[in-house]
């Protein structure tokens, strides 16, 4: 579990099922992540039972809304393909309750992502893959610390044309000089 | 989730098994269709968890749901299937299972929303489909939507006492932004 003032962020139940269907079936939250076909429940399901068997590659979370009286679910997130020998993972978060956008609650739940994954998993490392018409990602990144350090040109292709992916670092030194506001608050 | 006017195209669930067993037994809808023997509950069970499994990245499938102001109510089926990622084309299908739906604009939208889908999202450079002879208001259809008419199967089908031919349809990306859909 991970607690700030906006999400706590949480181990995935079997019952989030539901969530993870309605959001994973949203164009308009799914034309900024990697997959296009619909899911169906009987896929998410496998999905599910592949946790039973963690792979040690990943630290993913729930991400609940805890600045009103009952948590309420609002998205997932967390570290992917955590890389144990050069101390790197990938981040990703979705947050599929679309009236949480520009919020914060995003902002703060990547803060606490990458404060565990460099402070608990002592990654040296942590990356980001944002497509370039994603202009609410691309802000959150740079406004968290990452630096773009390249672009794949038109290597994605969503609402009828090509787009950008472009790759973003964090590196733990440069993450430590952040001021703990930077770093902390869901407000900057 | 793909939203038109009229109908609502969702992923779809285990308990749409009924409505499935209903219609695909029904024999004004399966004229139409490739299908003829009776589909049994274990047969059409099995379908809908492959579509979990080996078929999850070869196929998109919707439920299709008439938007009835805050309701919405089963109607019937659409996909497309045999997605081909490397010479980047599929084949459409629909069936509106509920015959009160028929001719009334709802697969039309439907076929609107899925084929939109294709192009824009899943990057098809072309859509496959076919209709037999007989089934004017399918091959009416297609040809609204933008299909075109690219050969005949002759006598390729026997449905209801006779053979009937089989119309091929095809629609290319390049003609569907033409015609803006």
């Amino acid at each position: 579990m991970l607690r700030g003032q906006l999400v706590l962020l949480r181990p995935v139940k079997r019952n989030d099922s539901k969530f993870y269907l309605k959001w994973c079936n949203d164009p308009e939250v799914i034309q900024y992540d990697i997959s296009y076909l619909p899911l169906t429940e009987m896929e998410q399901e496998k999905w599910w039972n592949k946790e039973s068997t963690p792979d040690g590659k990943t630290a993913h979370f729930m991400v609940d809304a805890v600045d009103s009286f009952i948590p309420k679910p609002i998205g997932f997130g967390g570290l992917h393909d955590i890389n144990p020998k050069n101390c790197n993972a990938s981040i990703g978060i979705v947050i599929g309750e679309i009236e949480y956008w520009s919020r914060g609650y995003g902002t703060e739940a990547v803060g606490l992502i990458i404060k565990y994954g460099f402070e608990q998993l002592n990654l040296h490392r942590i990356f980001s893959e944002v497509y370039s018409f994603n202009q609410r990602s691309l802000g959150l990144c740079l406004k968290i610390g990452f630096r773009e350090e390249g672009r794949q040109r038109e290597a994605v292709y969503k609402n009828g044309a090509y787009h950008d992916e472009v790759l973003f670092g964090l590196l733990k030194d440069e993450w430590r000089k952040l001021k703990p506001t930077e770093r902390d608050s869901p407000l900057i | 989730m793909l939203r038109g006017k009229l109908v609502l195209l969702r992923p779809i669930q285990r308990t749409d098994i009924n409505y499935f067993l209903k219609w695909f037994n029904d024999p004004e809808v399966t004229q139409y269709l490739g299908m003829y023997l009776p589909m049994t509950e274990m047969a059409e069970q099995k379908y809908i968890e492959d579509l979990g499994s080996s078929r999850a990245t070869t196929d998109a499938p919707f439920f299709v749901e008439a938007i009835e102001g805050d309701k919405t109510k089963p109607i019937g089926s659409i996909g497309l299937h045999r997605l081909n990622n490397k010479d980047h084309n599929a084949t459409f299908g629909i069936a509106i299972g509920d015959k009160q739906y028929w001719s009334k604009g709802y697969g039309t939208e439907a076929a609107r929303l899925i084929i939109k889908y294709g192009f824009e999202q899943l990057n098809l450079h072309r859509i496959s489909s076919s209709a037999w002879s007989f089934n004017e208001r399918s091959i009416r259809m297609h040809l609204k939507v933008g299909f075109k008419e690219e050969g005949r199967r002759k006598e390729n089908i026997y449905k209801n006492g006779a053979y009937h031919d089989e119309v091929t349809f095809g629609l290319l990306r390049k003609e569907w932004v033409k015609t803006g859909g």
